[in-house]
């Protein structure tokens, strides 16, 4: 009886302590004491595993670290405090704006002299003034698809205008700012990208800062990849052969991939790398990205569309069947078809994911279990149960296979 | 619970932190290293899938990096990148978190907890336990006994007021404990051992 009092006691305390009210008494109690009934001991275990410390193997570094990093080091570039120059005295955010080209300059390795160090060469587009991008709140009124302007830097194509050719790419030579009214681009050395007639910007390599101060947005295309930058935006658009990132500096972006868009914050940013088969060896025929359509698939369950989810793991399995997000893409799939009663394909999917094998094994042999039983195969399914409790004899699905 | 006390090299810290804010990549790659148990368990505590958990990541050191210019040395780093990121992931989670949507998530199972000492006492991994509390009493415990904050500190990073937090906790522990019963009465592995 005693036991069942100090259990109670100690409940009491964990309340007490979890509200931040504890006495003394009750934290020094929570402490020392070590309850005895099951249900108690199996709270305490609960506790203690939410308690448990951040573990040392979370040190190691992230793959996505030094994307974060380049996007602080921008960031703070851009936001250092700069001599404000005299035109644009109480403009709040061209400061900024030169800042940020400035930081991109120096990282290029760029000077003031290359904007008007190679006028000579024909193959050399470059800036026809050294003061950069003028004040945007003055630029002239104009279209919002008017032709992109060089504004600083310089690139190799075969014009000598300081307009952007449309539909030609250009190589950026030093550090290239363009911009048309209410909007600028500035792009490093050796990026690669074509104006487009609609418009937008395509982006083939390299790393872009894109910024929106009208209230129209400005597009960057990725091949499948579309980025809109908002209004009185800074998205930073890196793409390389590995992959490709977006990082909103200030603003809002949506970023567009084959019909799914994600919608970027202020200091949120998304990145995808690209499929290792898929850039070793580029087939003819024309696939998606298995990270695209793995968060493709995952976007139309977010938004509560299971069919389109199915239809896009089906697709992901069938375009890029020995990937590791086909194995993650046959689970997913496979407990769909069995909550919508598509037992048979279910069957065959957990099946499909247990040949492979992975980390879900135990769940898709569960699976396997569940989708026998509800094709009234019963004799196969006991055989299954059998093999799973001696396989797996500590999951917590065992309870379930009773008979 | 976040560590409160002065330590030696807090004067080393603060430097760290005026260099991250000043734009120094190394010294952010250093900082950000050092914090880098923090945030995850930040967001892995705080989010329902891997993939969550890994975006919420990277969104909480971007907020730590530019945020370290505001670290004043009063607590410990551990102590204030924990509320940062917390912040940070649990505003993420409002907008972008998967929510939990039926019984198996694989996704989950991929960002399960590894077993912990005591924890073959529980029927079930924690994040079980965890995936059945809504959104606002996950939030509110993970909070509370996870990442140490106190009440007033959670009642700011989720906008909510004081007594709501408690009764969110105190609903938590009693969602928590009817589940472990259920799990007890079951006679799951860890209940009768």
């Amino acid at each position: 009886m005693t036991l069942h009092l100090d259990d109670a006691r100690w409940r009491a305390a964990v309340d007490a302590d979890l509200r931040g009210d504890a006495t003394p008494a009750q934290s020094e109690f929570l402490r020392d004491y070590q309850p005895h009934g099951t249900e108690q001991r199996a709270e305490a275990a609960f506790l203690a595993s939410l308690a448990e410390e951040p573990s040392e193997s979370d040190a190691e570094a992230p793959d996505w670290l030094d994307g974060v990093l380049d996007s602080h080091v921008r960031t703070a570039a851009s936001t250092r405090p700069v001599p404000a120059l005299p035109a644009e005295a109480g403009r709040s955010r061209w400061p900024l704006f030169v800042a940020a080209a400035a930081a991109i300059l120096v990282t290029a390795g760029a000077s003031v002299f290359v904007f008007g160090g190679t006028s000579e060469d024909p193959h050399h587009l470059e800036a026809g003034r050294v003061s950069a991008i003028p004040p945007i709140d003055t630029a002239p009124a104009g279209d919002a698809q008017a032709p992109w302007q060089v504004a600083s830097g310089s690139a190799h194509l075969t014009a000598s205008s300081s307009a952007l050719p449309v539909d030609q790419p250009l190589v950026v030579e030093t550090a290239l700012c363009v911009e048309r009214p209410g909007h600028s681009i500035c792009a490093d050395a050796n990026s690669r990208l074509t104006a487009r007639s609609s418009g937008a910007l395509a982006l083939h390599v390299g790393t872009a800062t894109v910024r929106s101060e009208d209230a129209d947005e400005v597009r960057v295309e990725l091949d499948d990849v579309t980025v809109h930058a908002a209004a009185h935006s800074v998205v930073v658009i890196d793409r390389q052969t590995a992959g490709w990132s977006v990082a909103v500096d200030s603003g809002t972006a949506r970023v567009t991939e084959l019909g799914s868009t994600r919608r970027l914050e202020a200091g949120e940013s998304l990145q995808r790398k690209a499929e290792p088969a898929s850039v070793a060896a580029p087939s003819t025929k024309r696939t998606v990205k298995a990270s695209t359509l793995l968060a493709r698939a995952r976007a139309h369950r977010r938004d509560g569309d299971p069919h389109g989810a199915m239809q896009t793991y089906a697709e992901l399995i069938r375009q890029h069947p020995r990937s590791p997000a086909a194995q993650t893409a046959r689970m997913s799939l496979a407990q769909l078809q069995l909550d919508r009663d598509k037992t048979k394909d279910a069957l065959r999917s957990f099946r499909a994911y247990l040949k492979r094998g992975g980390a879900l094994a135990e769940d898709a042999a569960y699976g396997e279990i569940r989708a026998l039983r509800a094709l009234g195969r019963t004799s196969e399914a006991k055989r299954a149960a059998a093999a799973f409790k001696q396989r797996y004899p500590g999951s917590p699905y065992g309870a379930k296979l009773k008979p | 619970m976040p560590q409160n006390a002065p330590t030696p090299n807090r004067d080393a810290q603060l430097a760290l932190c005026k260099r991250v804010a000043e734009g120094d990549r190394a010294a952010a790659e250093a900082l950000a290293r050092q914090l880098m148990p923090v945030v995850r368990h930040a967001a892995r505590r705080l989010t329902r899938t891997a993939s969550d958990a890994q975006d919420a990541a990277q969104v909480a050191t971007l907020e730590i990096l530019r945020s370290a210019g505001h670290y004043a040395g009063r607590g410990s780093l551990n102590g204030w990148a924990s509320r940062v990121a917390a912040r940070s992931v649990v505003r993420w989670n409002a907008r972008h978190g998967t929510p939990l949507m039926h019984e198996h998530n694989p996704d989950r199972a991929l960002s399960a907890s590894a077993p912990t000492p005591g924890s073959e006492a529980l029927a079930r991994p924690l994040e079980a336990y965890l995936d059945g509390l809504p959104e606002p009493q996950r939030t509110a415990l993970v909070l509370r006994h996870s990442l140490g904050h106190t009440i007033p500190e959670i009642a700011e990073v989720t906008g909510a007021p004081v007594p709501t937090v408690r009764s969110r906790i105190d609903k938590a522990m009693t969602r928590v404990r009817a589940a472990i019963r259920r799990d007890v009465q079951l006679g799951t592995k860890g209940a009768s051992a």
